[in-house]
């Protein structure tokens, strides 16, 4: 069980920072976070062992970010924030200087690659997880992941030199 | 750019892992020393991601301790179903149609835990604990025949509490069967 413990512990900052570059919402980051860990918990007779528990857990990220996304919460989140725009989403004072300093222009750039791409850059960059895992994840070989990585990444480092320059 | 740079591009990203065989990544080598375009590509790729630091606020600690504490009253509250129900049971001895209440705790710890073994054990434990605290009542209230020894009177009071449990276990494994098939159809749409 403490194993166990110090595994959530070590995986927890990483599915969170998952979440929130996907909804660059710190509320819905903590509350996603909080679903997945009680899922892991509750239903820990299903984590069978064909995989790494990291791994596991994040496929459990992706279907609670999925039925996030279908949940009234979520548009509710949505009307809100468009009502309330041009103020930038879930206003604490630091997260306002951050987005005015543009410090989430990788987090942004990342957004606007196509959906399988962003996927794997997102895991292996916040999500810290290997290729071997991400191909599990994604439902993908590992070098299907490596490379697509290696590609975004080269994509994404070009525009911001180009930016730079 | 000619046939070669684009190899190259290909070979790059194994080649950042180190996965290329010896002599290919010589030839990347020797490659990217002649073509500038292709050393640039290779200067980028080594260059890690700049990522912004993400930090939770609560932290783990405290969640973890948020979800243990909302699944042990979960666990409480099933425990504690399923020893009022082995308690009413033992009260209304005559109406058998109150053990059908044991499905129904079956299908819901069930849709809960979604695993048989929790539904096992949550069932079956109160009501085997009961009737053999029921029998340690009556044996010591001396209710029952001095003709039986102690030993034997425990001993066939264990096999009764047993029956007992076994008899209810067995709806409730029957209601979480009924569990497992509504989870079934949900999942069909």
């Amino acid at each position: 069980m403490k194993e166990l413990e110090r595994l959530y512990k070590e995986i927890h900052p990483k599915v969170y920072a998952f979440f929130f570059v996907k909804t660059f919402d710190k509320t819905a980051a903590e509350d996603l976070t909080h679903d997945v860990f009680y899922e892991a918990v509750k239903g820990l007779h299903y984590f069978e062992g064909h995989s790494t528990l990291q791994t596991w857990l994040f496929s459990i990220a992706k279907n609670v970010l999925k039925k996030y996304y279908r949940s009234k919460k979520y548009r509710l989140r949505l009307e809100k924030q468009l009502a309330e725009s041009p103020s930038p989403p879930s206003a604490s004072p630091e997260e306002v200087y951050l987005l005015k300093e543009g410090t989430w222009d990788l987090a942004k750039r990342i957004g606007r690659l196509d959906d399988l791409s962003r996927e794997i850059v997102i895991l292996r960059v916040y999500g810290e997880l290997s290729f071997k895992e991400i191909g599990d994840v994604v439902g993908q070989s590992e070098n299907y992941a490596r490379v697509a990585f290696h590609r975004s990444k080269l994509k994404l480092q070009k525009e911001t030199r180009a930016e730079d320059e | 750019m000619n046939k070669g740079c684009f190899i190259a591009e290909d070979l790059l990203p194994l080649y950042q892992e180190g996965l290329l065989q010896p002599e290919t990544a010589e030839w990347l080598e020797e490659h990217m020393k002649t073509c500038n375009g292709c050393r640039e590509l290779g200067q980028l790729l080594r260059k890690p991601v700049e990522k912004e630091t993400i930090v939770s606020e609560s932290g783990p600690d405290k969640m973890m301790a948020k979800i243990n504490f909302k699944l042990s009253i979960y666990q409480i509250i099933f425990v504690g179903m399923s020893f009022f129900m082995a308690i009413r049971t033992s009260i209304l001895n005559e109406s058998f149609g109150f053990i059908l209440w044991y499905a129904v705790l079956g299908a819901v710890t069930y849709l809960f835990y979604r695993n048989m073994k929790i539904v096992a054990v949550i069932s079956f434990l109160p009501i085997f604990l009961w009737s053999l605290t029921q029998s340690a009542v009556d044996f010591s209230a001396g209710r029952i025949d001095s003709s039986l020894s102690a030993v034997s009177y425990f001993l066939s009071s264990a096999m009764g509490a047993l029956w007992v449990a076994v008899i209810h276990l067995s709806f409730a494994l029957i209601g979480s069967l009924i569990g497992a098939l509504i989870l079934k159809l949900k999942e069909r749409g």
